[in-house]
């Protein structure tokens, strides 16, 4: 009885020393994170709002809608664009590795 | 005893795990995120949404002013920071335009010193007062070249750029005209002139007057003559370059210019006008010149070259090929009506057109049968093209008929023909009509051809069914084997390809050395105004809208990137990036 209550301390010790031994991962973790800030959220919003502007004038010709696809290949993503005539709005795939943003009917 | 040791032996090895597993994982170091480097990202990324949402980056852009762009970021900036980058697709950087002038479009004109009795004489105060006094005043004398324009210039030694060193003066620098109406009166328009600089020689009240010269030099030592290039056909070209493209202001200077120039000044761009420009490039070393301003800057023809031009010299080291048919239409010479495609190079070309307020309908001059060979066979290309006028390709069909049997039999079917066809380009090629396809029931269904490619003697090539393409001699066709003539016994081969007429061969391929962009358009004497546009807009095409502008400091490694549009007559994306100091 005696020997079973001292390997139930030892077990419990070694999962108590598993679970700090986590928590420690996740704070060594956070603590040497680099912080830098990500170009693709704001290449996001002029996309967005190109997209706004260009259709506020009413439906852009298409010449501007092609001009406004090349825009999306100045982004770091992989781009689909089509017009909806009868929105008058954009909608736009944006992909890249893990992740991927539709925006859809920018007007 | 002994449970007591054993509880505090377990009780001490469980605090020795712990500890262990705490100490081995845990590092407690110090942060080495530099939080400062991360503070000025932030701020570079605000400073370039700000300016681009408030509107101030669009507005810079139009007019240019990387300078003034430069200076607010620093401005609204706590942390003076300075931003150096690159714009790219506006035509807002400077641009030193270089015009070919043909030799027989260099005059030279005998001047003579005014002297008393001459009509002028004693009416040339204005002049004198820009002139040094001790160097008396010339004139142009009498002359076929003078009296076409029946106007008089007078030329003085003003010393311009105020050097007060002799030595450093440029000597006879300046000219004025006298256009004979004002009788020795120089209003603002007649003078002074100076060297390189392109004025109006005549008396014309013309809407387009054509009598525009450059002053390139002056002799008043040995052989007492000016040197002037006829600049009429830059002039009115330039003309459209003063215009804004899409509300953009563009900067350029044109200088009429010969080999000697290009060889030693840097533009950003050449244009060679006329046929006789072709055969001065292919004169002793300018194709070398040409070749070094080429290897980094873009050049434009106005030219119409024929066959032999396209064959031999510079032309043979460019990818453009000469296509070499007749037209579907009949066709006469002159423009044709001209068009853009879907093509990303014909979207820019006509996002710059409509930008100077293009009209949709126009026309332009074929520069003769060249293309731009961009492609895996020989065709036209549609940078920009007649949707009028067509090449007919169809010249290049052949029709095999009457084959003999025998020859290659890969299946074993028993049912060979054999023949030879002329193709364009080629030498005698022998075919062979074959049977394929054995099925269950031991009989060949089917038609194939095979051909003796390599010009082997032996017809061993694979086996291609009707409506299969082969390429031969640059040229691609599609095998015909059932509506050719007796089935089995004919082959047809129709030429495929692009065929409307190419009205702007371009290419960046050349033979021999890495190059930039170089288009053709076809030459004409006088352009309407839609075509000095198109030249105009070629122009900036070439150029492609690359503006670099640099800081004080050295810019560190934060970048942001803006991007967006310039919405006028139409929607011209841009991308601007910065890179910052601070």
């Amino acid at each position: 009885m005696v020997r079973v209550k001292g390997q139930f301390m030892l077990v419990s010790a070694v999962i108590v020393s598993l679970t700090v031994m986590t928590v420690a991962s996740v704070i060594s973790d956070i603590q040497s994170q680099e912080y830098e800030i990500e170009d693709s959220s704001s290449q996001i919003i002029y996309i967005q709002e190109e997209g706004k502007q260009l259709t506020s004038g009413g439906p852009p010709t298409s010449l501007d809608r092609e001009n406004y696809r090349k825009l999306l290949g100045y982004t770091d993503y992989r781009t689909e664009m089509t017009y909806s005539n009868m929105g008058n709005c954009f909608n736009v795939t944006m992909v890249r590795p893990n992740e991927r943003i539709d925006l859809n009917c920018l007007s | 005893m002994v449970k007591g040791i054993g509880y505090a032996l377990e009780a001490m090895m469980a605090s020795v795990v712990i500890f262990l597993f705490i100490f081995g994982t845990v590092e407690v170091t110090s942060p080495d995120q530099d939080w400062n480097d991360y503070q000025r990202e932030l701020a570079a990324q605000d400073l370039t949404y700000s300016m681009k949402a408030s509107g101030k980056l669009t507005s810079f852009l139009k007019r240019g002013e990387t300078g003034s762009l430069q200076t607010a970021f620093a401005e609204i900036s706590d942390r003076d920071m300075e931003a150096s980058g690159a714009v790219s697709n506006l035509p807002i950087s400077h641009a030193d335009i270089g015009y070919f002038t043909v030799p027989d479009k260099r005059e030279n004109q005998s001047i003579t010193e005014v002297e008393s009795g001459d009509r002028c004489h004693d009416d040339l105060n204005e002049l004198e007062r820009f002139a040094n006094a001790s160097d008396p005043i010339y004139r142009t004398e009498d002359s076929e070249l003078a009296d076409t324009h029946d106007v008089t210039l007078y030329f003085a030694n003003t010393n311009p750029t105020g050097v007060e060193d002799a030595k450093a003066s440029a000597g006879y620098d300046t000219l004025w005209v006298d256009n004979g109406t004002q009788e020795c009166q120089f209003a603002s328009e007649d003078g002074p002139f100076y060297l390189e600089q392109i004025f109006f020689w005549g008396d014309s009240n013309t809407s387009e007057p054509n009598d525009f010269y450059e002053f390139k030099g002056i002799d008043t030592d040995t052989s007492e003559e000016a040197r002037f290039y006829q600049a009429t056909q830059a002039h009115n070209i330039s003309q459209t370059f003063n215009k804004e493209v899409n509300g953009i202001r563009t900067s350029t200077s044109t200088d009429m210019v010969d080999f000697e120039e290009i060889d030693g000044t840097d533009y950003s761009i050449l244009i060679f006008p006329e046929d006789d420009s072709i055969t001065e490039i292919n004169s002793g070393t300018n194709e070398d010149i040409l070749i070094s301003h080429l290897v980094s800057d873009p050049v434009l023809f106005l030219a119409n070259p024929d066959e032999s031009e396209i064959d031999n010299g510079f032309f043979d080291r460019t990818g453009f090929d000469w296509i070499g048919t007749g037209y579907e239409s009949a066709y006469g010479g002159g423009a044709v009506d001209a068009d853009f495609s879907p093509r990303r190079s014909s979207l820019d070309m006509r996002t710059l057109y409509t930008g100077l307020n293009g009209d949709p309908s126009f026309q332009m001059f074929p520069p003769e049968k060249v293309v731009s060979n961009t492609s895996s066979r020989l065709e036209a290309s549609r940078t920009l093209y007649s949707p009028s006028l067509s090449y007919d390709l169809s010249e290049w069909n052949r029709t095999v008929t009457g084959m003999s049997p025998g020859g290659p039999d890969p299946e074993g079917c028993g049912d060979s023909y054999t023949g030879t066809v002329n193709l364009v380009e080629s030498p005698p090629m022998d075919i062979a009509n074959i049977a394929v396809g054995r099925n269950s029931t031991d009989s060949c269904f089917n038609r194939a051809l095979m051909l003796d490619l390599n010009n082997s003697g032996t017809i061993d090539s694979d086996i291609y069914v009707n409506g299969e393409r082969i390429k031969v001699a640059n040229r691609e066709y599609a095998i015909d084997l059932v509506d050719c003539g007796t089935e089995g016994e004919c082959a047809g081969f129709i030429a495929l390809g692009q065929q409307n007429v190419e009205l702007m061969p371009n290419t960046a391929s050349f033979d021999g050395f890495n190059g930039d962009n170089l288009a053709l358009l076809g030459y004409n004497d006088v352009y309407t105004q839609s075509q000095k546009k198109i030249i105009a807009s070629s122009v900036y095409w070439l150029l492609r809208g690359q503006t670099r502008f640099e800081g004080r400091s050295e810019p560190d490694e934060i970048s942001t990137v803006a991007i967006g549009g310039i919405d006028e007559q139409v929607y011209m994306p841009y991308e601007i990036n910065l890179r910052w100091s601070e």
